[in-house]
């Protein structure tokens, strides 16, 4: 067999370990804690183990027969004519034992298309749906063994359930509908309208030659249009949905006619209150048929403690349909019901419950004070909490869903941080939060924890310990470092330090501003907070800057398909600086045509697809009669540029700076020649591994670039306290905070950076030749932004974070740091402590994000080889937890390669 | 004749193939035969509005489109107020 990139590191004395700090113990090392659910959730639980991510067109089938009823309708009215069709006739379903209802679809998993928002995808394929809606009939035990491997995802097709994009669901009686369905989109999508105008900007070309070659990832005006953002429960929760329609249409007689001096937008108004009105009526009608299900099984049960329950959901629905809750249980499915009615109206990615401890504490307190309730039946809720935001699936594009997101939602919950007073927020509900986060581990909520120095010791003592449990969450946040950015980015439209105080995550760890909200709750007045953003899922995302490198030392041309993506630049870069230089500028021409073409996209999306339900969840549209798209939320200033594989870029350039330029050891020329050869390797794709570890050298290779290979892999690196590696991180880190806000959004605000890289990470690197770094063709890059590429940190975890902060992370919405550390290194309280003290010293350095998979990497490739034995692992993959057996195999194996520490 | 689970009220859809007895709370494939009793699920397909055109596709009578809006005989139609048996 080949060797492999490792063996010839070791035959020439290099050592390239992927372990630092120690060896691991030769046999397997589980985690050390493991908690078990309630018997109720681990019922439920079960289920959600055996379903499948189903899709189906019950919303799309009456939002399209609703929309194209209302041809001549004004825009806003008409789409929300078109969504109080759609949740009118969803059809209910309750599993035996919920207690928290209400579900996206009528599956457990259940989702749907929006050929509004892209149709393109199932007409392309409409011969191959078809083909497979057809021949489908028998069963293979052979299918059914690929879709167990992917837990939950529909790789294949299989008996009569049809697979689309490999990873939904669908009845093969549904194909016809859903593409007759699609064929109405044409030429009406927000992607078709966005395509027709986005053409007519001068650098079209460029944009569509930097998505075809995957330097930039997706396009989010049409894919996911909203996310990354924190919902806000308030107005529900204070006035009820009737309260909310009363108000309405106060309005509506207060501004009916009237511009009051806005001569653009005032006289919208009118309609965008009665839009409100009729997208709440549509809101009411699902919970009321939620409601009478509930009663029909109630009806019919013969158990009678289940036939109690079955009441209890139905009187907990019919009076949150209307009124405001009263209770903690009132309280939460009303946010529950909000949340899934938001990720029902649009296709969203990462919309956030926020500080969801918080909101719910006034009536957590009053319960446990007055009896109604107890921590048990709570901490239960809470389990039960994990499974609905576990079920939520995305039904975006499929790239999307794939490539960008292993198939993750982002429905991050955030804890700790401060209050309104500007003391320690964390409460009581929150410790239970936690501990529910350690008794149910799932993916979802991942917890984001708002690390402030005046945090309780025992709070962060729990949460170091719901780290060990291998769940990958809570991510320590940098509470201070989030706030400072808040202002920095948002004061222009009236941020004030207080109000900041009320920012949390909205999807894996964008920072989003948010407000303090006063709630009442018998005579009592709590101020809780709630996003009040628009959406950070939108901007200019996702940019391979390795990639961008190589269109710099290839003169503008991709060396995959040979392309010429970019103007040809023409020179020499017989310098450091004239490569510095150039680079910069090509980032420059790639950023421009994306956001010209991305702002086209949204334009279009807020002119016929705006959200009305989320809407009139921010503050201020109820106050002002303007929507999303008319400017009415508090804060506007918020779309983005996303990069992916920072630490490959550094480690690149550095390379390039010694080897090249420094100590004149090769020449660029030679560089180039290496990298097109994949330094004598096979590429990635040949040999189904991601993971730098594991690639093997071509037969014919004659160890020509051995020599220079090893040069650039022992050139300085990020990650290990080397001035000369993170001198070049500054310097990057300086150029694109500075350089994002040259962008604008279409709402006139300038953007900022954004420094995760999801899943990207994956898919990126496998579109990207070999790397300067050494990094070869098709391998992952390295995961999140301040990561260290796998076997390149040396010098332990304090090292890394050392690197990592030598630039003022306030500028930036994020950076991610995720470390992956050996159960055995943290063993008992001891070890609690230890990774206290470790997270704690990167806050107190300036890093904003820090986050670990404890997990040992002999189960990561026991898990690769049997994953049916490890349907319930989860890791943490840049910045989510995610189960192992659904994320791609790319970014599968940058976790089985990235450094273990075996000790801190 | 018995009913297909999926096209029963006691089915409780868990994904595209499969689902729960209600009455059993057995994990039952959706295609297989409901025990003899069970209550039908409306759906287009049992509704006397709907007109099938094609294989699991057609129209909807009741819809106010000219022509008439399309419709698919497997959808669930216990939402839809217009459904005639
Ligand atoms: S009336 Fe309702 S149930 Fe009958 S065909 Fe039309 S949509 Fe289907």
């Amino acid at each position: 067999m080949a060797k492999t990139f490792k063996q010839v590191l070791a035959d020439a004395g290099i050592s390239m370990d992927f372990e630092a700090c120690g060896q691991s113990p030769r046999e397997i090392i589980d985690r050390e804690i493991k908690p078990e659910p309630h018997p109720r959730v681990a019922a439920l639980k079960s289920i959600y183990m055996q379903s499948l991510s189903t899709a189906n067109n019950e919303f799309p089938y009456w939002y399209t027969r609703e929309y194209m009823a209302n041809d001549s309708e004004i825009p806003v009215i008409r789409r929300a004519r078109a969504l109080k069709a759609a949740f009118s006739h969803l059809t209910p379903v309750i599993y035996p034992g919920e207690k928290l209802v209400m579900h996206k679809a009528h599956y457990f998993r259940g989702s749907f298309p929006m050929p509004w928002l892209s149709e393109g995808f199932y007409v392309a394929k409409e011969d191959e749906l078809f083909q497979d809606a057809l021949k489908r009939g028998s069963t293979s035990a052979d299918e059914h063994s690929k879709f167990g491997s992917g837990g939950g995802n529909v790789v294949t097709s299989f008996n009569k359930v049809v697979s689309i994009a490999g990873k939904f669901g669908m009845r093969q009686e549904e194909i016809p509908a859903l593409l007759k369905l699609a064929r109405m989109w044409v030429g009406k999508s927000v992607d078709d309208l966005g395509h027709k105008y986005e053409q007519m900007c001068p650098d079209y070309d460029i944009k569509e030659k930097v998505m075809r070659n995957i330097v930039c990832m997706f396009d989010s005006g049409y894919t996911l249009p909203q996310g990354r953002e924190v919902i806000n429960y308030y107005y529900p929760l204070e006035y009820g949905f009737d309260g909310l329609i009363r108000m309405a249409r106060e309005k509506i007689a207060e501004v009916a006619g009237n511009a009051d001096g806005d001569g653009m937008v005032g006289m919208n108004r009118l309609y965008n209150y009665e839009a409100v009105i009729l997208a709440l009526q549509g809101i009411q009608t699902w919970i009321l048929n939620y409601a009478a299900e509930a009663r029909r099984l109630e009806a019919i049960e013969k158990d009678a403690a289940q036939k109690a329950e079955y009441r209890d959901i139905a009187q907990c629905l019919d009076w949150i349909a209307h009124n405001p809750p009263r209770t903690f249980r009132e309280a939460f499915q009303m946010i529950e019901t909000i949340h899934l009615g938001v990720l029902n109206e649009d296709a969203i990615s990462g919309m956030s419950p926020g500080r969801i401890g918080q909101v719910l504490y006034p009536y957590f307190e009053q319960d446990i004070a007055a009896g109604r309730t107890t921590e048990d039946e709570v901490l239960e809720l809470l389990e039960l909490d994990r499974i609905v935001k576990t079920s939520i699936d995305c039904f975006a594009s499929c790239g999307v869903v794939g490539g960008v997101l292993s198939g993750n939602t982002f429905n991050t919950l955030s804890v700790g941080g401060l209050d309104y007073y500007g003391n320690s927020a964390a409460n009581r509900l929150e410790y239970l939060i936690l501990e529910a986060g350690m008794s149910n581990p799932m993916p979802q909520s991942t917890i984001a924890l708002l690390y402030d120095e005046r945090l309780p010791d025992d709070f962060l003592m729990l949460a170091a310990q719901v780290i060990k449990t291998g769940c990958g969450y809570p991510a320590f946040m940098n509470n201070a470092g989030g706030i400072q950015f808040i202002m920095n980015q948002y004061a222009p439209e009236g941020m004030t330090p207080r109000e900041a105080r009320a920012w949390a995550i909205g999807g894996c760890l964008e920072t989003s501003p948010g407000s303090w909200m006063p709630l009442h709750l018998n005579g009592k007045e709590y101020f809780i907070p709630g996003g009040s953003g628009q959406p950070t899922s939108v901007g200019i995302h996702f940019l391979a800057l390795p990639k961008i490198l190589e269109l710099t030392l290839f003169n503008g041309q991709d060396q995959r398909t040979r392309e010429q993506v970019l103007p040809p630049h023409g020179r020499k870069l017989a310098t450091y600086d004239e490569l510095w230089s150039q680079f910069k500028d090509y980032f420059q021409i790639v950023c421009r045509s994306l956001e010209k073409a991305n702002n086209i996209q949204h334009d279009v999306w807020r002119k016929n697809n705006m959200a009305v339900f989320n809407s009139l969840l921010k503050p201020d549209c109820l106050a002002k009669g303007h929507l999303i798209n008319e400017l009415g939320y508090r804060y506007n200033a918020t779309f983005n540029v996303e990069s992916a594989g920072t630490a490959n870029l550094i480690n690149s350039l550095a390379a390039l700076r010694k080897v090249v330029y420094d100590d004149r050891r090769a020449t660029l020329e030679e560089v180039r020649t290496a990298i097109l050869d994949n330094f004598g390797f096979k590429d990635a794709h040949d040999i189904n591994s991601f993971s730098i570890a594991d690639q093997q050298k071509r037969d014919d290779d004659n160890r020509q670039w051995d020599k220079l290979h090893f040069m650039l892999l022992q050139a300085p690196k990020y990650g290990n306290d080397d001035p000369y590696a993170d001198s070049i991180l500054r310097d990057w880190e300086e150029f694109f905070c500075d350089d994002c806000s040259n962008y604008m959004s279409l709402y006139g605000y300038p953007m900022y950076p954004c420094q995760i890289s999801v899943s990207t990470h994956g898919a990126m690197g496998s579109a990207c030749r070999a790397t300067p770094d050494g990094r070869l063709s098709g391998t992952t890059f390295a995961d999140a932004s301040m990561s260290a590429y796998p076997g390149t940190d040396r010098n332990g975890p304090y090292a890394l974070m050392s690197s990592a902060t030598v630039w003022d992370h306030t500028r930036s919405q994020n950076s991610q740091l995720n470390i992956k550390i050996h159960p055995s290194a943290i063993r008992g309280q001891e070890g609690t402590k230890k990774l206290l003290d470790l997270s704690r010293a990167y806050m107190r350095k300036g890093g904003f994000h820090v986050q670990y998979n404890v997990v040992d990497t002999k189960m990561l490739r026991d898990a690769q080889a049997h994953p049916d034995q490890y349907r319930e692992l989860m890791v943490r993959v840049a910045g989510f937890t995610q189960y192992w057996v659904e994320i791609g195999k790319s970014v599968q194996d940058e976790l089985i390669a990235r450094t273990e520490y075996e000790g801190i | 004749m018995n009913l297909a689970y999926r096209d029963t009220r006691e089915f409780v859809p868990v994904d595209a193939d499969k689902g729960l007895d209600r009455l059993t709370g057995a994990m039952v494939s959706a295609d297989s035969l409901a025990p003899a009793g069970y209550t039908r699920l409306p759906k287009c397909k049992f509704c006397s509005k709907y007109l099938e055109s094609e294989t699991n596709i057609g129209t909807c009578g009741a819809s106010a489109h000219e022509p008439k809006f399309m419709a698919y005989g497997d959808m669930t139609a216990v939402t839809c107020e217009m459904f005639a048996d």
